[in-house]
């Protein structure tokens, strides 16, 4: 599903090159879920953005589906954004002054889903995650973890292919965190989503079933515990 | 989505509710200024198109050059051009001709009579045009002479709630009352008519008091002549065959191109000023391009607001576009939806502004002189809602541009950079609303200063406490000059007679002008080299220099002791004596050879008994009048010549004092109308258009600056509440909150500054093409700009200091905590 050749990614400062990414050779197959694990500043946010095209990097190949991502345009990348591919912020990033009804109904609405089609899709993701009663709060009257499962349930909510979660875990308690994990294990193992995931904790890795480390901007351990 | 899009621009909206306010209400009080000044516009353009045969209506010009700049160009012609284009043009339909004049009309004998203006017209007056005859036959109408029509308002003036039709009305015409038979009602004249009138009488029946020699004279010009042309009739063509028709009606008297003939489209009358004014009025476009440019400048000003606001306050909407980009948007789904949530906002702002507008009506009105009233119709609805789409276009599309442009990894991890523009941009627009407010300041001191000049300016003669009487007495068949003036003089002494010696009237005297009367009469004459001489001439009494305290330099004034006075005394002003290059002009006669035995007795200082506009013009005045017209080749009047009684009053219980002169006025001269007016306020009134430009310009600039400073105060906050923190460490280092204060102004009092650099030459340069209307100019004062600069720099000082100070006394522990 994803191929990553040499993917370099630079920041020319003003006599040095500082390098994010150097040489990431990558592949990741459909019904991975893959723990992305490092320290601070590997670079890993920045290898993640890449993937989701959030970012472009500034040497080297990837191939999403087979498709070289360079010569995708805006559109087309809009396009996988709304039918492929979903996201998780460690920061949650729900829109304020929306409710968590309509953050959760948001990404249906780029889709040109009808609105009774809509209306039971939003009703289904409230009852899987369980906040059928705050689906009319706004996030700042929810606590963190209810905050990411709505994240969550957005992100899900276009049944996307692939998911890509930056530290899904890191501001919540181990608990919410658990639900928000076996949610993801159970996506992937029932719906083969795929899922990549950035981590610190080794529990929260271990819901996966491969881990890449990442340091100073390289692989130094692509699926540690395999070899095991 | 739509219903996604309006929900969250409405919580946004509501969420920073200082934002909206001064967004909405800035950009408000711009479209209500623009309403006012489209409703004006649309008015004058208006004008005259309603009548439904407009294009076919035209009003005739004449045009006599008799070479060396002697041209007499009238919209008003001779009474004869009816007939003689009836004959001599087929394509001409039908034409209507009509004059204006003041008499006295009453309802009965015993009724009191009020001076009331009277059109006659032709009876083709009524098939040409569209004012409906609400009632009466208009196939008949004025097929009879004692006939009068009335609008419906005057109609209820005289007959209250009676039938009018068929009623008696009397009207004096030639020396008495005549009874007139109302035979229709008309409609009142819509006020975008160029055409207005009450009562209107048959020009057949007011042709019978004129001197019939006038009626078929081509030199003398009284009515409007309306002509109708047929709808095959091409403008050219008909133009083409006005030559031929004026050399075979002038005869012998006829050389080429000495007098034309010509149309003017009636739709053009109102606007054009290139043609000189006949009956119907003519507005100066000036004024309402100055109105449009300043109307213009204001919503410019509040489209800026808008953008600035818009973008400075980006930040709190970008994480919203980096979600919505992860999810999927596209850029032109995130422009829409700022673009529409500015459309929101302007479609706010401008049923506000149109509210507004409504209050403000009654006031620009005044301005303007005007009357419009606010009329919703599907037209200006469309034309608003046209309004409303185009502002969101100038204003909500770069914000739009700016926001969709956002990045979502920059803007989701916090560090977002609008590109570079941020500080020059929004400091740009800052300078643009400054330079306009304070080109708008400068304008309006100058002004202002102008004003006040003009009316404080020594004229070089008493112009406080003077009442100026009108005697009524008019040009006519058996009334010439000589008659008119010994009559009037001869009703001064009757009323010098009739007052008490402890009366509050100190002194009186007559003359044929007074100033303030624009150009008293001109007339040219041949010197002995056939040279074209130029002056204007006014009769009056002996006692008139003295009483009006204009002071005699050279030789004698006029005295009642010496009695050759009468006959031959003249008096010229020191422009005259300069113009003609005399060392000495007493003794002097004037280089004319067809004058009769005059001689200069005196020189007057120039008195300005012209308007300030103009500087002082040659002038010669006497007792006699045939003594100054005897010499002269051409004649030009700006005013009907009437001759006035000038009354010194003292400054003491004025109303008792008015009250004296009209009672001892209708023992003087009963039957004529006490019409009086003081001297100061008829020369004041001279340049009521001047203070119709400082209203407008007053009322523009405080706009102007009420807007900017909204938008400084918002750009202010946003400013702040991206600096608490820096503010914080500031505090904590020791820094004062005065120095805070300080230092958050300093960056804006720069922006003043520079816009008090760019502002400066524009205003001066707008400044002096204004007063080059004027021959005597206040001087523009440094000081001036220094005002301008000083209040705009105030002004924006008190703004930010109410949101600095209230940064500077933030607990610095807070802020930072809240980081
Ligand atoms: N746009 C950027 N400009 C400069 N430096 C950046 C930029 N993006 C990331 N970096 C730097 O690259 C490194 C990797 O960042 P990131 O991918 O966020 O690391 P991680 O997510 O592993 O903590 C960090 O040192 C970060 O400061
Ligand atoms: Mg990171």
């Amino acid at each position: 599903m994803i191929k990553l050749r040499n993917i370099d990614r630079y920041i020319d400062k003003r006599l040095q090159r500082n390098f994010i990414l150097k040489g990431i050779d990558l592949d990741i197959e459909e019904g991975d879920f893959v723990s992305i694990m490092g320290p601070s500043g590997a670079g890993k946010s920045t290898l993640l953005n890449i993937i989701g095209f959030l970012d472009d990097a500034n040497e080297g190949e990837y191939y999403f589906l087979d498709e070289p991502v360079h010569s995708l345009n805006e559109r087309q990348k809009s396009e996988y954004h709304r039918s492929y591919i979903g996201f998780v912020f460690q920061a949650y990033h729900l829109i304020d002054e929306l409710t968590v009804y309509e953050n959760i109904e948001m990404p249906l609405l780029y889709r040109k889903v009808k609105g009774s089609q809509r209306k039971s899709m939003v009703a289904d993701m409230l009852d899987r995650f369980n906040i059928v009663a705050k689906k009319d709060l706004f996030p700042n009257q929810l606590s963190g973890g209810q905050q990411q499962l709505v994240g969550v349930a957005r992100a899900l909510i276009g049944s996307p292919k692939l998911i890509l979660a930056d530290e899904p875990t890191g501001n919540l308690h181990s608990d919410q965190s658990k639900e928000i994990m076996e949610t993801f294990k159970k996506l992937n193992k029932e719906d083969g989503v795929t899922i990549i995931q950035v981590t610190h904790s080794d529990e929260m890795a271990s819901y996966g079933d491969r881990v890449i480390n990442l340091q100073d901007g390289a692989v130094t351990e692509n699926n540690p515990y395999e070899e095991e | 989505m739509l219903k996604n899009y309006i929900k969250i621009a409405l919580r946004s909206l509501f969420k920073q509710k200082m934002y909206s306010f001064i967004n909405i209400s800035g950009l408000a009080l711009g479209v209500a200024c623009c309403a006012l000044i489209l409703l004006y516009t649309t008015n004058e353009w208006s004008f005259d198109k309603f009548h439904s045969k407009s294009d076919r209506i035209y009003r005739a010009w004449t045009l006599e050059d008799y070479g060396e700049g002697d041209i007499y160009f009238n919209t008003v012609t001779p009474f004869v051009l009816k007939p003689t284009l009836e004959q001599s043009i087929p394509e001409v339909d039908q034409i209507a001709r009509r004059y204006v004049f003041n008499d006295l009309v009453k309802r009965s004998e015993s009724d009191e009579s009020f001076s009331t203006s009277i059109q006659a017209v032709d009876p083709e007056f009524f098939s040409i045009f569209d004012f409906e005859l609400l009632r009466g036959d208009s196939e008949q109408i004025f097929s009879g002479l004692n006939e009068v029509v009335l609008t419906p308002e005057l109609a209820n003036q005289y007959f209250e709630n009676e039938d009018p039709l068929q009623k008696t009305l009397l009207v004096m015409m030639g020396g008495e009352f005549q009874a007139f038979t109302v035979t229709g009602i008309i409609e009142e004249p819509p006020t975008n008519s160029s055409i207005q009138y009450g009562l209107l009488i048959p020009m057949e029946k007011a042709q019978t008091v004129l001197n019939p020699n006038s009626l078929l004279n081509w030199y003398s010009v009284t009515p409007e002549t309306y002509v109708l042309l047929n709808e095959q009739a091409d403008l050219t063509a008909v133009q083409a065959k006005f030559p031929a028709m004026m050399e075979q009606a002038l005869g012998e008297d006829y050389n080429e191109g000495e007098y034309e003939v010509g149309l003017q489209p009636i739709t053009d009358i109102h606007l054009n000023t290139e043609f000189p004014v006949g009956i119907a009025s003519v507005s100066d476009p000036t004024y309402s391009y100055i109105l449009g440019a300043i109307a213009l400048l204001i919503l410019i000003i509040a489209c800026v607001n808008f953008m600035t606001l818009s973008i400075s306050r980006s930040t709190s909407r970008a994480k919203e576009v980096g979600i919505r980009k992860t999810i999927g948007a596209e850029r032109h789904h995130l422009m829409y939806q700022f673009w529409g949530e500015a459309l929101l906002m302007t479609v706010f702002s401008v049923s506000l502004g149109v509210l507004i507008s409504e209050f403000l009506l009654p006031f620009f009105n005044q301005l303007s002189g005007t009357q419009l009233s606010l009329q919703l119709s599907l037209n200006t609805i469309l034309l608003y809602s046209g309004l409303a789409l185009f502002i969101s276009l100038i204003a909500g599309i770069y914000p739009a541009l700016v926001l969709s442009n956002f990045k979502p990894i920059e803007v989701l991890k916090g560090k977002l950079q609008i590109k570079g523009d941020k500080n020059i941009f929004r400091k740009g627009m800052v300078v643009f609303q400054f330079t306009i407010s304070i080109f708008l300041i400068a304008s309006t001191l100058m002004v202002n200063k102008q004003l006040d000049f003009l009316r404080s300016k020594d004229l070089g003669f008493q112009k406080e406490e003077v009442v100026i009487l009108q005697t009524g007495l008019q040009l006519g068949p058996q009334m010439g000059f000589s008659q008119i003036t010994q009559e009037s003089v001869r009703k001064k002494e009757l009323f010098e007679s009739q007052i008490s010696a402890n009366s509050s009237v100190l002194d009186l005297a007559s003359s044929i002008y007074t100033p303030a009367q624009q150009g008293w009469i001109g007339v040219d004459f041949k010197d002995a080299d056939q040279q074209t001489r130029r002056m204007n001439i006014n009769f009056v009494d002996a006692d008139y220099l003295n009483m009006m305290g204009i002071e005699v330099t050279e030789g004698r004034s006029f005295s009642d002791e010496i009695t050759s006075d009468k006959r031959r005394a003249i008096i010229v002003n020191k422009a005259l004596v300069d113009d003609y290059g005399w060392d000495n002009a007493i003794g002097k006669k004037l280089p004319g050879s067809n004058f009769e035995d005059h001689e200069i007795i005196g020189v007057v200082e120039n008195f300005n008994y012209q308007s300030l506009r103009t500087s002082v013009e040659p002038l010669a005045m006497s007792i006699n009048p045939s003594l100054l017209l005897s010499g002269i080749a051409n004649i030009g009047f700006f005013n009907s010549p009437s001759p006035r009684i000038s009354l010194k009053i003292s400054s003491e219980n004025i109303p008792e004092t008015i009250r004296e002169i009209e009672q001892t006025w209708a023992a003087v001269s009963p039957g004529t109308p006490f019409d009086f007016q003081f001297l100061d306020s008829s020369i004041d009134s001279q340049y009521r258009q001047e203070e119709r430009l400082q209203k407008i310009a007053v009322s523009g600039s405080a706009l102007a600056i009420i807007i900017a400073c909204l938008g400084l105060f918002g750009l202010a906050s946003l400013m702040i509440s991206r600096r608490v923190k820096e503010i914080g460490i500031r505090k904590v280092l020791g820094a004062s909150a005065t120095s805070i204060t300080l230092l958050v102004n300093k960056e804006f009092t720069v922006l003043v500054l520079v816009s008090i650099l760019l502002a400066v030459p524009m205003a001066w340069y707008a400044i002096s093409v204004w007063l080059d209307d004027f021959a005597y100019k206040a001087d523009m004062g440094f000081w001036l700009y220094v005002l301008a600069g000083g209040i705009a720099i105030f002004i924006s000082w008190a703004t930010i200091s109410i949101q600095s100070i209230k940064a500077a006394q933030i607990n610095p522990v807070k802020s930072l905590k809240s980081e």
